[in-house]
């Protein structure tokens, strides 16, 4: 269903029972600080913040970043836009100014342009901040292009902007493309990167960027209720994933390119195939002849797939709620692309 | 008790040695161990000799916390699925007496999600006290992110607010008004010292709440040392609220998290408004399990941080030097001991940070909570012989003042001052000091 359903192993759990704790608040918890100091060195940015979670760290750029009655210019089939309960706006006072999102995650120029708005004028709210997200979920965790990346950067500096990655699954985008996160993170402002997901710890997200913006970040994040005392516990965890489990997302990506090409061959099924651009997740949806045999529609055959043969997937995407998704992680081994493949070919059988 | 030490400290040594066995893990470097220290509320690691009075939240997961985290099973608690949340949650919905809990990170979220669910209409206001923790060290939270506005009304010494004062700062309907939707209470209260609102108090305040048609929210932080303190169930604090607030990272030792409890209609807002905040998180179960084990073992002997913190009290105040340290010993019921810098400092112009300042070089902390009030904060980790050494910090820092004083004045040398020298105390504690 997602990657964040990972649970920690043997190694996470026990990193988590004997790690060194202190009070967080008071800045003393050593597990967290070690963490936080990995973070500025793998992203290569001045400052870190361990969050419980990558909605509280886009909140807190947002926060950060934009003052009340500003606007975050971000994709319209972002997760900041679709799935963070519109926080921005009704806890920081931010508006969303949508563009489209092309199929690879990007947004054209043109569209950026005219989403951009600066208070010259006292109809408009000035746009501060632009968000991308990389790799883009809903665009089929697809890793963004680095042309994409460069024209950010630019529109960015010409527009006084600053630039937020919602990096949930950044580590995915890296991997995928055979570069670093210092790379992709050149340049933007600030990041959110999940540990909870692919990297496999049970909770958590960091949050990086300047000294300045992880000062006010801090302050944001106690107000909002995210300071926790002996973090470390879970901070440590978070270490783990970040250091052990980088190098592992290949094999999530092959599994899920194996998954596609399993699909691919079925009938019945298609598939939003996305090439090599793709990382842990397929998307695909029922043909609608086969739809009308089940029946029940695309929640009777996930129930099914649940019931019989064992294979959670989440639906609900798409226009109509149609599409599904899959995502492998580290929970997610050979053998069970394979069953996935079987039960698939039984039902449309 | 050898059996005791057996079980605890075998697994402990065990498992510090074993964790250095796999060569890339990102844990901490061989370190030694010794200076074990024990109390009633477990064994652990003493690293050094300071004593931390700043607060209960500095208290460290205990070896079986930390035992029962590593084994917790999990799931993904967004999508409702870690058991041990789940477990965590009906036990304190059960021990509160509501009807649902949700497990959060922080008290503070805790706080700001009953606020934001109870005033969900524009132009809402919250009566609460000017002493209470959710106006003064919240951030403001509920102005802040949900456009509340505060309204405080004078806490007493006591803690409570009054009665007629709260039902007089109900707003009358008019276009011109804002709308009173909640008042808060704090139980125990903080800034003033860890006292104790009584089950009548609260049953009080919930009535004029029913009455005008306003919730009533209990920041119950340390509720449980209320509870402990008046030998009640907890449920007796907590069943007349809509809402409470409830800490695990307190007095109960866990490592982090608290929980906002009522009935299942406001559970199933405040769940939503956790994930808008941030507070969703994924397997959550180790803090939960932590969190279990508090409320299992913790809870029964917090009566006993009281016992601590009332020896401390009464050591400081039969220092019998109120030019310098004032500190009402009867007043202090709970686990937190309240004193205030006395003229004679003020005089040398030393406020409250300054005194912690120097105590803190001579290796006890607590914190200035205001210019000119010093709080100590007792846990399952600070001994009755921390307490003596506290004791003894504290008139060896009063011997330093009087020193500093008499060497002032000694070329006028008057006889009030004979009483203010302190004869010379060795560090292991005499009759005397005890």
């Amino acid at each position: 269903r997602s990657d964040t359903v990972t649970k920690p192993c043997r190694n996470m759990r026990s990193a988590m029972a004997n790690a060194d704790v202190g009070d967080d608040v008071y800045g003393e918890d050593p597990s967290v600080k070690r963490l936080q100091e990995y973070a500025c060195y793998i992203t290569g940015k001045e400052a870190s913040l361990f969050v419980p979670s990558g909605t509280m760290g886009n909140l807190i750029a947002v926060g950060v970043h934009c003052q009340r009655g500003e606007e975050v210019m971000l994709g319209n089939k972002s997760h900041m836009y679709l799935y963070e309960a519109g926080g921005a706006s009704s806890f920081m006072g931010v508006s969303y100014a949508c563009v489209p999102n092309l199929p690879n995650g990007s947004f054209s120029l043109d569209d950026m342009s005219e989403a951009l708005r600066d208070s010259e004028d006292d109809h408009f709210p000035k746009t501060s901040l632009l968000a991308i997200e990389n790799t883009h979920n809903f665009c089929g965790g697809v890793p963004l292009k680095r042309d994409f990346l460069i024209q950010c950067r630019k529109f960015a500096e010409k527009n006084d902007l600053k630039i937020h990655v919602d990096g949930a699954r950044i580590a995915n985008a890296a991997i995928s493309q055979k570069t670093s996160l210092k790379e992709l993170l050149d340049g933007m402002d600030s990041a959110s990167i999940c540990l909870s997901k692919g990297l496999g710890a049970p909770v958590g997200s960091i949050l990086v960027g300047s000294k300045n913006f992880i000062l006010k970040g801090k302050r944001l994040r106690k107000g909002l209720g995210g300071g926790m005392r002996q973090a470390g516990v879970l901070a440590a965890a978070g270490l783990e994933g970040i250091v052990n489990n980088l190098k592992r997302l290949e094999d999530d990506h092959r599994r899920a390119y194996e998954l596609k090409r399993g699909l691919l061959g079925i009938r019945g099924i298609k598939v939003r195939d996305l090439g090599n651009e793709m990382t842990n997740m397929v998307y695909f949806a029922i043909e609608e002849n086969y739809l009308e045999r089940i029946g029940s529609g695309t929640d009777g055959f996930l129930k099914v797939l649940e019931d019989e043969y064992g294979v959670l997937l989440q639906g609900g995407y798409g226009a109509q709620g149609e599409h599904m998704r899959a995502v492998t992680h580290i929970d997610i081994f050979d053998g069970d692309v394979e069953k996935c493949i079987e039960a698939f070919k039984d039902i449309t059988n | 008790t050898i059996m005791l030490h057996v079980i605890f400290i075998l697994p402990l040594l065990t498992q510090t040695i074993t964790s250095f066995g796999t060569p890339r893990s990102a844990s901490k470097p061989r370190r030694k161990v010794s200076n074990l220290k024990m109390s009633d509320g477990g064994i652990w690691l003493q690293k050094s000799s300071i004593i931390d009075l700043r607060s209960d939240t500095i208290s460290q997961p205990t070896p079986q916390m930390r035992k029962s985290m590593s084994r917790a099973e999990l799931g993904d608690d967004v999508f409702g699925e870690d058991p041990t949340v789940n477990s965590l949650e009906k036990e304190v919905a059960v021990i509160t007496g509501k009807e649902a809990s949700l497990f959060v990170p922080s008290g503070t979220m805790a706080n700001l999600i009953a606020e934001l669910v109870w005033c969900d209409e524009k132009g809402s206001e919250m009566i609460l006290g000017d002493q209470s923790h959710m106006f003064l060290w919240e951030q403001s939270n509920g102005a802040q992110f949900g456009g509340i506005s505060y309204r405080t009304l004078p806490n007493l010494s006591d803690g409570t607010i009054d009665l007629e004062q709260i039902t007089k700062s109900i707003r009358k309907k008019g276009d011109s008004f804002s709308k009173t939707k909640l008042i808060s209470i704090e139980n125990t209260h903080n800034q003033c010292g860890g006292r104790v609102l009584t089950p009548e108090y609260t049953k009080s305040v919930a009535e004029i709440g029913k009455k005008h048609g306003v919730k009533l929210h209990l920041d119950g932080a340390r509720v449980w040392n209320s509870a402990a303190y008046l030998g009640v169930p907890v449920s007796e604090l907590t069943s007349c609220v809509d809402s409470l607030s409830v800490c695990f990272s307190k007095g109960l030792g866990a490592p982090a998290g608290s929980a906002v409890c009522g009935d299942k209609e406001f559970i199933g807002k405040a769940r939503r408004i956790r994930k808008a905040l941030g507070g969703g998180m994924r397997q959550s179960g180790i803090l939960a399990s932590g969190a279990r084990e508090g409320l299992k073992r913790m809870l029964p002997r917090l009566h006993e941080d009281h016992i601590q913190a009332k020896a401390l009290a009464y050591g400081i105040s039969n220092l019998n030097m109120p030019e310098f340290f004032i500190c009402n010993a009867e007043d202090v019921e709970t686990n937190i001991v309240m004193v205030e810098i006395g003229p004679g400092l003020i005089k040398r112009n030393l406020n409250s940070q300054d005194v912690v300042n120097r105590l803190k070089n001579k290796g006890l902390l607590g914190v200035a909570i205001t210019d000119t009030t010093i709080r100590f904060v007792t846990y399952y980790q600070i001994t009755p012989n921390d307490i003596i050494k506290a004791i003894n910090i504290l008139r060896k820092f009063l011997k330093n003042v009087t020193e500093e004083i008499y060497t002032e004045f000694s070329s006028d040398f008057s006889p009030q001052f004979e009483s203010l020298i302190i004869p010379d105390l060795a560090d292991d504690p005499s009759e005397d000091a005890t």
